[in-house]
């Protein structure tokens, strides 16, 4: 019971299912269908089926990989926090490196990793485990922060004095770790492993980039790479199913949400004054470091040239690229905000955003391209671009709002209905503000990635006509003095936009 | 006045019937065990949850939107439920904003009348707090305050002194029972507490046994 109408938020489910279906779905089975009949069976090789088969190994193996070591690192920290009193969520800089990393193209990231290898001119700069390493990067910093947010907030709701009590029965270090800390770690990493799971499976530009040729690939890059090379109808369709079967596999399997609530410091939280903010602090600035060493080598690298005459003439290369990315993005922000206040009103998890999970760019280059959906105009292009990389985060950004909804008291609505409010001001007194600071959130992120957007800025775009292609087209040319000032551009705006988000901070729950 | 006559569903009980007619002036204190449906009682009652039947009206009038606009029911939840984004005296002032009445007022108007309200309660350093950084005890007491702020006829408190120390108790039931003393509506509140009946309520209704499945408040004892 609250102000909005269930017909209001019927109605705005119904809008947003059409609008998903019209722009995903039905170009996407219209495609399958179109594409079934082109079948021809003689390029379906046994050879195609071992690398078929190699590549869906490849994507389950390093997407585990990857959680496990962020798992591991995870842990980590919790071991600190509960036996040495090490407070990683009161650090302040470390959530702003950790919403830098997590917020930041996956593009960008890899590039700069590919620069890093470059730089030190290291031979095998690609393969899994830089794959692995760019997905750690992004994301363990993030996950340990949020961990150590849920350990200290349940040692401060509930159960401050366990510890004590524990150790008031000189239980050894083990039996603690088995009693206390693994069950915290293990409930909380089941709120974030499946994401992070999906994230690396169908991570596109990352394995694009690092991957060491054919051998290392993932179906979505093979998939990828029959839309645009192979284009045997035969081979697509096989592709295709596997991509959709296993999608919807681990969708169903792992179907949750990791929270960006929790991403920053709560300035309304309790804090825990007998946490011991300096005894790690050294350990913490080599962790940083470690972070972002890619990074910070990159910005070095950009200010080594300052003052070179060169800089004008990258920067009057770069007016094009830096100005298409600039409008993809700012194309991708205001979508995330209109489809985000419908989100906020609507009622139900839509199965079809819900299993729209998986669909990552190369899908949706697939369902467009098929339906001839492409545009030799510039601007065109950039919102078809812009839009797509929306749509590719769309179901966890759809998700995110809906977990925040959920979670909002229902005398909140009970109260309201008693004062007579309308949904309207219900909506703008309650709803908005309640959602305004994960809205700007993940408007940002999902601006961020758009940003960075590779696989339909490629197929869309002439060459280096945004920032992603003209840094990579750069870097294959080693001319690492304009892809590190490129890649530093990039910097700038996360670092806008994680300085935006931290301001934008309210308290989210009662 | 207020007349009801409905069924409505208890989660994990079943369905029970409610009638009864309370007078202008009428304090009606609820007793009964935790988890019998006071408080789902209390919602259908204000038309806040649905009934299964039956009706609930205030002078002859279903609640709806309008009447509710009008600034007819002050309701106070017994989980206090405060909006996280708003400070305290924002809360106080919500209702100032969204009841038709008070629309003619400025704003700065409207928070000078709940910054007396809080003055009055001896809440006044809690006014530009948000609600996580208050105790379960003063979020029970803004909440409190919340509903008396527009002068509702109709008050309906659930539980309005759980979560308050004996000598806050104490003090918030005396002011309550001075505002009370200009209330010419209808007051009905749920409590654990003999003495809250005594220092509040002029009627008392004890919850039935699990069996019975009417809820007859003619029956309620006239104190």
């Amino acid at each position: 019971m609250e102000p909005l109408s269930s017909q209001t938020r019927k109605t705005t489910d119904a809008f947003l299912s059409t609008f998903y279906v019209s722009v995903i779905w039905l170009p996407l089975i219209y495609a399958f269908i179109s594409l079934s009949l082109q079948i021809s069976s003689e390029t379906l090789t046994s050879s195609f089926f071992y690398l078929l088969a190699r590549s869906s190994l490849f994507g389950i193996f390093q997407a585990s990989l990857s959680v496990l070591l962020i798992a591991a690192f995870s842990f980590a920290f919790g071991y600190l926090n509960v036996f040495y009193k090490f407070s990683l969520s009161s650090q302040k800089a470390i959530s702003i490196i950790a919403l830098f990393l997590f917020s930041l193209s996956p593009t960008i990231a890899a590039l700069s990793l590919l620069n890093l290898g470059n730089f030190f001119k290291l031979s095998s700069a690609q393969g899994l485990s830089w794959i692995v390493a760019c997905h750690f990067m992004m994301n363990a910093l993030f996950v340990s922060f949020l961990f150590a947010k849920r350990l200290e907030r349940f040692q401060l709701s509930q159960s401050h004095e366990l510890i004590p009590l524990l150790k008031s029965f000189g239980t050894s270090k083990r039996k603690f770790i088995h009693v206390y800390l693994w069950p915290i770690f293990k409930n909380d990493f089941f709120s974030w492993a499946p994401q992070i799971f999906l994230w690396c499976f169908s991570s596109f530009a990352p394995v694009l980039l690092l991957s060491e040729g054919p051998h290392q690939s993932t179906p979505e890059i093979l998939f990828y790479y029959s839309i645009l090379n192979d284009r045997s109808g035969a081979r697509i369709f096989c592709i295709l199913l596997l991509n959709l079967f296993l999608g919807f596999f681990l969708n169903r399997s792992f179907g949750k949400s990791l929270s960006l609530q929790e991403s920053s410091a709560n300035k309304y939280s309790l804090k825990i004054d007998s946490y011991q903010k300096n005894k790690f602090f050294y350990f913490l600035i080599l962790i940083s470091i470690f972070f972002l060493f890619p990074f910070l080598l990159t910005l070095l690298q950009t200010i080594s040239i300052i003052g070179n005459p060169k800089i004008l003439f990258f920067f009057q290369e770069l007016l094009t690229p830096l100005s298409t990315s600039f409008l993809i993005s700012l194309c991708c922000f205001l979508l995330s905000f209109f489809v985000g206040f419908l989100c906020i009103v609507a009622k139900q998890d839509s199965p079809l955003i819900q299993y729209s999970n998986i669909l990552s760019p190369p899908f949706i280059l697939f369902a467009w391209l098929e339906t001839g959906l492409r545009s030799e105009n510039h601007f065109t292009s950039i919102f078809l671009v812009s839009t797509a990389s929306f749509l590719s985060v769309f179901p966890w950004f759809y998700r995110q709002i809906k977990t925040q909804r959920d979670q909002l008291p229902i005398e909140w609505g009970l109260y309201c209905l008693s004062l007579g409010m309308t949904p309207f001001t219900y909506f703008r007194r309650i709803l908005f503000p309640q959602h305004k600071s994960t809205l700007f959130k993940l408007a940002g992120v999902s601006s961020l990635w758009a940003f960075g957007e590779y696989a339909f800025s490629k197929v869309f775009f002439e060459k280096s006509e945004s920032l992603p292609l003209y840094i990579d087209e750069n870097l294959r040319r080693y001319n690492f003095d304009a892809s590190s000032f490129g890649i530093s551009l990039a910097y700038l705006g996360s670092f806008l936009i994680v300085f935006l988000i931290l301001k934008s901070e309210r308290p989210s729950s009662c | 006045m207020l007349k009801f006559n409905f069924h409505f569903d208890v989660p994990h009980k079943g369905s029970l019937q409610a009638h009864g007619q309370l007078e202008f002036g009428t304090k009606l204190a609820i007793l009964g065990p935790s988890g019998c449906g006071k408080s789902t009682f209390l919602k259908a009652l204000a038309g806040l949850s649905p009934k299964r039947s039956g009706e609930s009206t205030w002078l002859d009038q279903n609640f709806n939107q309008e009447m509710l606009k009008e600034g007819v029911l002050g309701f106070c939840f017994q989980s206090s439920p405060l909006f996280s984004h708003l400070t305290v005296l924002e809360n106080l002032a919500l209702p100032l904003e969204s009841l038709k009445k008070y629309r003619p007022l400025s704003s700065e108007l409207k928070k000078q009348r709940a910054q007396k309200l809080l003055l009055r309660a001896g809440l006044s350093d809690l006014a530009n707090r948000f609600p996580p950084d208050l105790s379960g005890g003063e979020k029970k007491r803004v909440s409190l305050l919340r509903s008396l702020i527009f002068k509702a006829p109709l008050l309906i408190l659930d539980e309005p002194f759980s979560d308050l120390d004996e000598e806050n108790r104490r003090l918030f039931k005396k002011w309550l029972h001075e505002i009370l003393l200009d209330h010419k509506g209808v007051l009905v509140f749920v409590t654990h507490h003999e003495s809250d009946i005594q220092d509040l309520a002029n009627l008392r209704f004890d919850w039935p046994s699990n069996k019975e499945t009417v809820l007859d408040f003619s029956k309620a004892q006239k104190l």
